[in-house]
Formats: structure tokens, sequence, C-alpha cells
């Protein structure tokens, strides 16, 4: 398990700065930040001034070592924009990030495990037919439309809910729902389809000749085993996604998250703070996937050797 | 000169009658939420830790400079200096200081204030877009009295005073900045203008309560909210619902907004749009290529009006009133020069705007030897300016007039500014659209401090072209005491840009604001204006 362990460390570890690399090399083909910062006004000599202050005027390859060098002892760096630590700014937003995901993750589990459930033991029916077609256009539809949408209709016409920002529970609300909206239409889908696997197994004929009641046989006896690939499903893609993917949901709702962060560092061009950004980003995304295998490691000997 | 002095001198004794008036007149009330798509840059609330003009948005309500614009007339009026006097043909600039003027935390306003807000302007650690002309211009500033001071310039500059109003140079309270350090000043800012900022969420909002009595206005609202919303339909969905009071509505939105039952602000002048012929570029440049069909040999004339004709064929090409009606959805009038508006008085009276006629391009084009288009391609640069998306769809329209019109091969390339940039002053055999805020009187009194950065051959991003006669005229200018004078001389420059063809005039347009008429009853913000700011000129809704 030790070896196992070591080995996983040592796969995450490469990942994160694989991932570090790519986005120092790739934040440095968007443009220049000096160009954004110095304003029209700015003479050669003081856009070179500003250059040297950020470090921008060493070779790219320099530029790397020192980033390297940095992000080996814990610093990423200093926001050319604010001038304050990077990873405190990405730490600062977090809160605002996990609060999305939380509900998020309720919301979506709240509404597509029943629905699921429902749609797999009435299959055929209007709720099954329903729920399939909502599959369909939950993976389809954009989350930055659905968003839209969704202000327009709960904010401006109802007005039930804030239309953005941060500040109560249901500000967080729409957001949430923007976020989870693809993950919703994902789980109920698989639920289904794992619910009609189980529902046609040997078992649960035999619970319902037993004359069990109908909702102890989906609950009780297929349920359960029907959440085991969904709740893997979960852990990897969701909890995930949710972490990470919510630059568009922060985005149109105005929710001063780490992915509001990331898209204002990329629009200003400030390296250092989108390093950070995506870095953090990407340290949970490897942490949830390192979590789950160790998980499974300890679980199932097979998956050790 | 002496008259010139006596008269700004005067101006500045009478104005602070109207604006007490002013103040004994109304009484601040109810809020008003504007929605902007970022506070400020750095959200650091010092004037030399935020940049350009939309980084002072967020500091305008709570710092004032020495000298005001006044809104309506454009002329110089008091903020922190009473009066002032130009000396030594502009070398000198003394300002004597309004006495009795608290900061927010009750300190007393003095001579110490401003000198140490300069230095905090040109310091290293300032970020200011006007760092690198306060350091080149103002040699020292000499306190010769608590409340007076003299700027001492590094050369003679009679638009002083014009970059003192566009330089977003506030002044800060010294004792607090010795009090509290930078760090907790910059977060907690005081200042003296007609709002104190009482909260502050970091990429959410800002809020402001008025300053009553305010020495010099009378703020409308008593409480002001910039309210962040990165999204442009996500502002006007929550204008929609009662969130936001008033926004900047990009033109593609303008429809919907009518739709909504909303009220548009129109402030007229606030961008003149421009398509930039590149290289242009004097020929000591080592990029200097005469072989570009628009730029042509300097040394022969036969080729600078051939060089001509071609200009004006790409500009007689396009229908700049289609522009209008399909990317400004009909807002806005053909501009006559690629900057100043047409209404403006820095136009000369008879200069017109270039008509459309494919025909009469089409045989200029083949009188100055292109009949089949040029020999090579164009580069059509599509560059969006941050907050301006409608600048490439201009660039493509006027590609596909010039496809069609006088059969041009043109490759389009969509870039971002910030990549364009750090290449601006090399090779520029291509084209693309370049937008200026409306010069006009109001929003800029003295437009060649603007110039400096976009028309002269010294300019870091000249969007027009190099031309001596133009440098020429724009030394004048800042020697010419006269105003008079100095208008005819900008109408002198117009002139020269105009009928030289030397830039594809597009078109001056409005920026348009959606506001809840419940809130605001009117908002009258300077023609030329392309920010929303001066929010004590907002009137609240009975």
């Amino acid at each position: 398990m030790l070896r196992f362990t070591l080995s996983r460390l040592l796969q995450a570890a490469v990942t994160l700065w694989m991932v570090a690399t790519i986005v120092f090399f790739l934040a440095r083909l968007t443009g220049d930040p000096v160009a954004l910062l110095a304003g029209e006004n700015a003479t050669a000599e003081y856009e070179a001034e500003m250059r040297r202050r950020f470090g921008l005027d060493l070779p790219l390859w320099q530029q790397y070592l020192v980033f390297l060098k940095q992000l080996s002892m814990g610093d990423l760096g200093t926001s050319i924009v604010s001038g304050e630590p990077a990873m405190m700014q990405v730490l600062e937003r977090w809160p605002a990030t996990l609060e999305i995901a939380v509900a998020g993750v309720i919301i979506t589990l709240s509404l597509a495990l029943p629905i699921g459930v429902y749609a797999a033991a009435n299959r055929g029916s209007w709720l099954d037919t329903f729920a399939r077609a909502f599959a369909v256009l939950g993976q389809a539809v954009p989350a930055f439309w659905v968003g839209l949408i969704f202000i327009l209709v709960f904010a401006v016409h109802l007005g039930w809910l804030p239309a953005g920002g941060r500040g109560t529970i249901w500000h967080v609300i729409l957001p949430a729902i923007t976020t989870g909206w693809f993950a919703v239409a994902g789980i109920m889908r698989l639920t289904r389809s794992s619910m009609l696997e189980v529902l046609a197994s040997e078992y649960v004929k035999l619970a319902r000749a037993k004359g069990l009641p109908a909702r102890t046989v989906i609950w009780k006896h297929a349920f359960r085993n029907a959440t085991i690939p969904v709740i893997t499903f979960t852990a990897l893609v969701v909890l995930a996604q949710f972490l990470t993917g919510s630059i568009v949901a922060e985005t149109v709702f105005s929710y001063p998250g780490v992915g509001s962060l990331v898209i204002d560092a990329l629009r200003k061009r400030d390296f250092p703070q989108l390093q950070a950004a995506v870095f953090f980003l990407s340290m949970l995304y490897v942490f949830v996937n390192l979590g789950i295998d160790l998980v499974y490691g300890f679980l199932d000997p097979r998956i050790r050797s | 000169m002496r008259r010139v002095a006596i008269f700004l001198s005067l101006l500045g004794l009478l104005l602070p009658v109207a604006t007490s008036a002013q103040n004994a007149q109304r009484q601040p009330t109810g809020t008003m939420t504007v929605g902007l798509s970022a506070l400020a840059t750095a959200e650091a609330w010092l004037p030399w830790l935020e940049s350009g003009r939309e980084g002072w948005l967020g500091l305008e309500p709570v710092y004032e400079s020495l000298v005001g614009s006044d809104p309506k007339t454009g002329n110089f009026i008091p903020q922190l200096a009473e009066r002032w006097v130009m000396e030594d043909e502009g070398r000198k600039w003394r300002f004597f200081l309004k006495k009795g003027i608290k900061f927010h935390d009750g300190t007393e306003f003095s001579a110490a204030d401003v000198v140490y807000s300069h230095d905090g302007m040109v310091a290293d650690r300032s970020v200011s877009s006007s760092k690198p002309v306060l350091k080149a211009l103002v040699g020292k500033i000499e306190i010769v009295s608590p409340y007076e001071v003299v700027y001492h310039l590094t050369q003679q500059d009679v638009t002083f005073l014009g970059r003192v109003v566009q330089g977003n140079m506030g002044i800060v309270s010294k004792a607090y900045h010795e009090k509290v350090g930078e760090r907790e000043a910059a977060a907690k800012p005081i200042g003296t203008g007609p709002y104190r900022m009482i909260e502050h969420r970091r990429q959410q909002s800002v809020t402001y309560e008025a300053v009553t009595p305010h020495h010099n206005v009378a703020p409308g609202f008593k409480t002001v909210v910039l309210r962040r919303v990165a999204d442009q339909s996500a502002r006007l969905a929550m204008l929609r619902a009662g969130e936001i009071d008033i926004t900047e509505i990009p033109f593609k939105l303008k429809r919907e907004t009518e739709a909504a039952g909303l009220k548009i602000l129109r402030v007229p002048g606030a961008a003149v749009y421009h398509l930039q012929l590149g290289g242009q570029l004097s020929p000591k440049r080592e990029q200097f290529d005469k072989s570009v069909p628009w730029a042509g040999d300097p040394d022969d004339a036969a080729s600078q009006e051939r060089a001509r004709k071609v200009r004006m064929a790409l500009n007689l090409a396009v229908d700049k009133s289609a522009v209008i009606r399909a990317i400004f959805e009909g807002e806005g009038v053909p501009s006559i020069t690629p900057y100043f508006p047409p209404e403006s008085e820095f136009i000369a009276p008879g200069l017109k705007a270039v008509g459309y006629d494919p025909k009469e391009a089409k045989r200029l084009l083949a009188e100055a030897g292109y009949a089949n288009g040029f020999p090579r391609e164009i580069e059509m640069l599509l560059m969006p300016w941050p907050g301006r998306a409608e600048m490439a769809d201009v660039a493509e329209v006027v590609a596909g007039f010039w496809e069609k019109n006088l059969g041009l091969k043109i490759k389009r390339r969509p870039i971002d500014w910030a990549t364009f940039a750090p290449n601006y002053g090399a090779s520029r055999k291509m084209a693309w659209v370049s937008w200026a805020h409306g010069f006009n009187p109001r929003a800029f009194p003295d437009p060649i401090n603007g110039m400096d950065t976009w028309l002269l051959s010294t300019s870091r991003y000249n969007s027009v072209g190099e031309f001596p006669p133009v440098d020429a005229l724009a030394s004048k200018i800042r020697g010419e005491t006269d105003r008079a004078k100095r208008v005819d001389l900008y109408r002198q420059m117009g002139k020269i840009l105009n009928e030289g063809y030397h830039a594809v005039t597009i078109a001056s347009v409005p920026a348009l604001y959606a506001y809840n008429a419940k809130r605001i009853a009117s908002y009258p913000l300077p023609p030329g204006e392309a920010y929303i700011g001066g929010y004590h000129l907002a009137v609240p809704a009975q």
C-alpha cells in the first residue's frame, strides 16, 4: 500500500508540474500585461521600467526558472495588478467558490437521484420521457445561456431570487443550479440506466416475488446497489467539476470566486495571478483524484497490484 | 499673457459662488446603484495605484484635484485651488489653495498634501498612466505657503490645467497616510471629494456616502453603490430586476433595452471611430515602406498623389451610414476627422464627412494604378478594445466594402490588443479600427494632451500617421496662450487629416446608458464623456 501511495503521489506531483508549466507558457502567449497596465500615455522607457519591475524583461526561460524556484518554495508570485501575493487572493476567493460547489452538489444530487430512480421505476411513463428529454437538453445547453435564462425567469420576471452578487443564501441558488445543470443531467441519466440494470436483476425479482412493497424494493434493495457507479461518477467528475468549473456561473452571476478571478487575471494578463488560480484549481482536481485512487486502492487489493 | 492670467483668476473667483448656491439648493437623498464591468483596475484606492480612466472611476467620488472642468461649459473650475496663475509663459503655474477644506477624517488640507500626492504619482511603485508625463514635465513643486504652491515645469506648457483635469491627480491626505500607512490608506481612502467610501467588498461593490455640505458640489444621491457585474447581459437583466439603477450598454443591446421599457441616456460624441491605414510612418523610420499603396514615397510628388487617391478611394468605398445602422444601431453620425466629433468647435466650418461613392472609388484606385486591386493581400486586424467589441465588427464590415467595391484581397486576422500592442511600432502594412474619446471642449478642454498619445510622430500609439505638419501644429498649440487661436490651430490640424484622407473616418457615436427612470430623474453627463462617472451629477427621481 505504501508503494502504491508513493507512486500515486509522484504521479500527482508530475501532473501539477506539467500543469504549472503549460499555464506558464500559455499565459505568455496571450499578450503583454504592461501594454494594458501602463496606459495610453506610457513612453517606451516607462513600459521598459514596468517590465523590469515585474521581471518580464528576462528571457522566457529565465522567467520560467524563477517561477519554478518560487513554486518549489510555495510562492506563486505577486499579482502584477494588485501588488498582493497571488495565492492570498486565491484563498480569499476560495470560500465563495466552495459555497457554490457545496450548494451545487446538494442541489444536483437532490434533483438527479429521485428523478433518475423514478424514471427507471416507471419506465416509459411521462416522467421517464421528461427525464430523458431533460438529460439530453441538460447536456446540450451551454451553462452561460442557462444562467442568463435563470436570471430572466427567477430574478427579472418572478423576482424570487437575486440576479447576481454574493451575500445571502439566496445568492447561491442560481449559480449553484447553473453550475450543476450539466451534472444533474449526467447523474440522472446514469442513475436511471443503473437502476434499470439493477431492477432487472434476479435478486430484485426475488424481492418482488416475496411480496415486498415496491418502495422497499426500489429504495432499499435496488437503489443501494445502483448508487455505486453514481457515487463514483459524482466523486470523480461532479465534485471536480464543481470545484473547478464555476468560471461561467461566477462570471454570469458576478460571484466573486476563484473562477471569476481566473477570468479577471486573463483579461488583465496578470500572469502570476492566473498561474496561482489555475494551479490551485488543478491542485484540487488532482487531490480529489488522488484521494479516490487511494481509497480504491485501500478497498480493492487488485488495484494496488 | 497677463489678460489670460487675469481671466483665469477671475473665473476661479466667480465659480465657487455658483457652486455654493447649488449646495444650498438640494440635499442628497436615496441610493443609486451603478452596474460596472469592473470596479477599478486594482481596487487599491489611491490615485497612483490605479491606472487609466477606468481606474479613476472608483476614486473620483473620494478625491478632488486642484482644478476640475465644468460639465456644461468645459471651462476650468476650482476644486482644491481657488485660483491659479500661469507665469513665465507656461513654465510656472501658481495655485492658490482653498483654506479650511477638511479631508473626510477631519484633518485640514494644505500645500503639503499637494506635494505628497504628486510624489506618490511619480514614485517607483506608481502605476498611474499620468506618471510618465508628470515625471517628465514637473521639475519641482515649491511650497510658498501652506496655501500656495508653484509647479515648476521643465518646459513651456500652456495646457497644463488640462493635464491636471485629465490626469486623475487626486489629492490625498499626507497626515492620514503617515498615520495609517499606505496599505491601510489604499483600503480605506480619505479625500476631500463629494463622497466618502464607507464599504468595499472586493470584486463586488463599493459604497459611498455623500459628504454634506460639500465645499464644491451638491451630490444628488445620498448613497452611491458601484456594483461589479462582469457580463453585459447580466447587467441589463439586473437593471430590469431593479438590482442596479444605471449601466452602460453596448449598441447590440439597445433594442432589447428599449423593448424592456427601460430608458436610455445618450452621451453624444463619446467615441469617434476610424480605420487606421497603417504604415504612414516617417520615412526616417527603419520600418517605413514606400511600397505601401496608401503611404507612397515622400520624395516623389506623383507617388504621394497616387497614395492620396488610394486613401480617398478607400474612404469613398465605405458606406458609413450603413456601418452606423448595422453596427451602432443607428446611433451616431459620420465623422469628419479621426478625432473630433462633427459638432466640435475644433472642426473647421465647411469641412464635410467623406460620402459613399463606390464608382468614384473604383475610378480613383484605377487612376492610382491599382485597377485590379493591390498586388498583395491587405491584412485587416479584427481587434476589439476592452469594452468595445464593435471595433472588430466595424473592421469586418469595412473589409466587406473594400472587397465588394474595390476588389481588394483581404485577410482577416483576429487579434487582441494586449498581443498587438508590444509590436505597435513595428512595420504596419495593415489596417485596423481605432477609436478615440470624442475630443471636444467639454470632455477634453485641451485635446492636445490626448494627441500626445495618439497623433504625433512621438506618440507611443500613433493611430493615424506621422506627419511633420501635424507635429508643427501641435508644437504651436503647446505654446499658444490665446484659446481662440488654439482652436484655429486644431481646425488646421483637422483639415490636414480630412483633406489628406489619412484615415478612413467612420462615425462619431454616443455612449449609451440604460437607467431606471423611477430612481434617476436625470444624469447630465458631459458630452464626449466615454465612461460613466461624475456620480454627484445624477439627480434622484422623487
